[in-house]
């Protein structure tokens, strides 16, 4: 355990350190900004339509416009970053093995399982650091343009607003196991390999193809932690939440997929962690 | 006490045996040269000592503890490897920082003094990944002194530096002994590993060839003579009729490898020229590393060719 610390310290004092890290938090911060300017965007045509039918929306209904972008704008976040934390995590270990780290950290004071479990424990502070920059950064962006009131169609109230504020707590919340597990299959991947490179090809052909074919699997995928995590053919709870946001559903994801995602990326990151502490101690530095 | 004990290892890739049961000891406070020619077996051996690979058969402790179990050391070995440098993107002194964080509990140098000692102290604020090879090597070698380790495992520790460079590194080498640290050192530069071992061995295809003390192997050169005569077959016969002369494996196709006998070169030149033979050179080699390196070259590369 003392070791798996030693590896969580000296791996944090590097990211903190590292030119790339701040690029990449500002980048992902950029997302859900650009998000919700293309949202913006989008909406022109139909503002213009309204205003030339002289039919433009109640201030009630203005009210509310902005759940839709906050919620998608967080999602598109949660998208690109989640494939960074993958990309981030799937090169750690295997860069470390190209760089001769790897060597000098098992030599030192680390044992193996350590090398792999020290990242382990970075993997949450990250995801929800990540969570919160994609946040703040959409609620930053929206705030500065929509209201955030309650949600109103065509005069009947859809949603208050602590209710969808609950139900966007709710949805992002059972989102965070899918992208912890995502960062244990980074972990995993990057175990497996012999160098960065083709951790970060494999990790993110991985996800990519799974999230392409993921319907062949039909109601199995429901079985599988990436079928939560937010993606580009997205089925996760923040995808589910935006068709709340928008009026065109009321209920979100069921009940029994919530559960789903919230339990079942758990026991598939220890499996991914275990595997990847197996092969790093089989694996020749 | 042995620092490092290693007994009967073997390592094979497939069918390719790469180390041929390897025994040898390292003791405490000494400093040991593990030489020999590239693919000898020199990297495998350093691998399989520090638990980077495991060995197909054997034994080895290092201070006591298997190679799976290093970490249980904490701090007290340290290594330079090859290439090894801990984070490009940071800098000389944040390097030091980062390993000073895998290290923590242990009493640590100061930086700013391991930076003078290698002679970083200029460059410490300068990206890793922009300094040359041997900055980057010194750096290395900083790092491993940061926990006052007790046993020092170096890799190829001189290549990549300038003349410069190797004099300090070999300075603090020494030092480094004088304090008490047990060092290994696997190097294929010679000359340079002399000055500072007190102990060596010479690999080749392997096989631990010659083990023991500076004095003891450096014994192996004396009474060595290089001789190259016209014509050289006739030079042989008579060097095999002359006593206290054996003829040693030579990988030269145009001289004679001779271990001589006290006063029996005279007697041998003046036999070689009185048997016809236009003598060009006859001379005693070196007592040095080099020489015995070369020739247990000469030996190995012959008893190949015989096998």
């Amino acid at each position: 355990m003392r070791g798996s610390l030693l590896i969580a310290r000296s791996e944090l004092y590097r990211d903190l350190r590292s030119r790339s890290t701040w690029v990449l938090i500002v980048l992902v911060g950029l997302v859900p900004l650009v998000r919700v300017l293309a949202w913006r965007l989008a909406e022109a045509p139909e503002r213009l339509r309204r205003a030339q039918s002289g039919a433009s929306r109640s201030a009630e209904e203005l009210a509310g416009a902005g759940w839709a972008p906050l919620v998608e704008s967080w999602r598109f976040g949660l998208v690109l970053g989640g494939l960074a934390l993958l990309i981030h995590f799937a090169r750690g270990l295997a860069g470390d093995h190209d760089t001769g780290m790897a060597r000098l950290a098992v030599t030192r004071s680390v044992s193996r399982s350590g090398l792999v479990m020290g990242r382990a424990l970075l993997i949450s502070p990250y995801v929800l650091a990540m969570a919160l920059v994609t946040g703040c950064a959409a609620w930053m962006s929206v705030t500065a343009t929509y209201e955030l009131g309650d949600l109103i169609v065509d005069g009947y109230t859809l949603a208050t607003s602590p209710e969808l504020r609950s139900e966007l707590t709710k949805s992002v919340l059972v989102t965070l196991p899918a992208l912890l597990c995502l960062c244990s299959f980074g972990l995993l991947v990057s175990a497996a390999t012999r160098s960065a490179v083709a951790a970060v090809a494999l990790s993110a052909a991985g996800f990519l193809g799974y999230d392409l074919f993921k319907e062949v699997l039909g109601g199995k995928a429901a079985y599988v932690f990436a079928s939560y995590v937010p993606s580009i053919f997205d089925e996760s709870a923040m995808h589910e939440m935006v068709q709340v946001a928008l009026g065109y559903s009321d209920a979100g994801m069921s009940s029994a997929s919530m559960n789903a995602a919230a339990i079942l990326p758990w026991p598939e990151a220890a499996l991914a962690l275990g595997f990847a502490c197996l092969l790093v101690s089989r694996k020749r530095l | 006490m042995a620092a490092i004990e290693i007994e009967a290892l073997r390592k094979s890739y497939g069918r390719q045996e790469v180390v041929r049961g390897l025994s040898l000891r390292v003791e405490e406070g000494s400093v040991y040269g593990l030489v020999g020619p590239n693919g000898s077996g020199k990297t495998t051996t350093l691998s399989c000592v520090l638990g980077l690979m495991r060995p197909t058969s054997g034994s080895v402790r290092v201070l006591g503890e298997t190679p799976n179990r290093l970490h249980r050391l904490g701090g007290r070995l340290a290594v330079v490897f090859d290439t090894a440098i801990a984070a490009p993107q940071l800098s000389a002194r944040q390097n030091l920082r980062y390993l000073a964080r895998l290290n923590s509990g242990r009493d640590l140098r100061d930086e700013d003094e391991l930076m003078d000692v290698v002679g970083l102290t200029k460059l410490a604020s300068s990206r890793a990944g922009s300094l040359s090879l041997g900055q980057r090597k010194r750096l290395a070698i900083a790092g491993a002194l940061l926990a006052r380790p007790e046993l020092l495992v170096l890799d190829e520790p001189l290549s990549g530096l300038d003349t410069l460079g190797v004099r300090q590194s070999l300075r603090l080498f020494r030092a480094l002994a004088e304090e008490g640290v047990t060092l290994l050192l696997s190097s294929h530069r010679l000359h340079e590993m002399q000055e500072v071992v007190t102990h060596a061995g010479v690999l080749l295809g392997g096989e631990l060839r010659v083990n023991g003390p500076i004095d003891e192997v450096l014994g192996r050169a004396r009474g060595c003579y290089r001789v190259q005569a016209e014509p050289l077959e006739r030079a042989r016969e008579i060097a095999q009729r002359t006593d206290g002369v054996e003829i040693l494996a030579s990988e030269a196709a145009h001289e004679l490898r001779l271990r001589i006998d006290g006063d029996v070169a005279m007697r041998l030149s003046r036999a070689l020229i009185e048997g016809g033979c236009e003598l060009a050179a006859l001379a005693r080699e070196e007592e040095s590393l080099q020489n015995v390196f070369e020739g247990l070259v000469d030996e190995h590369i012959a008893a190949e060719a015989g096998a």
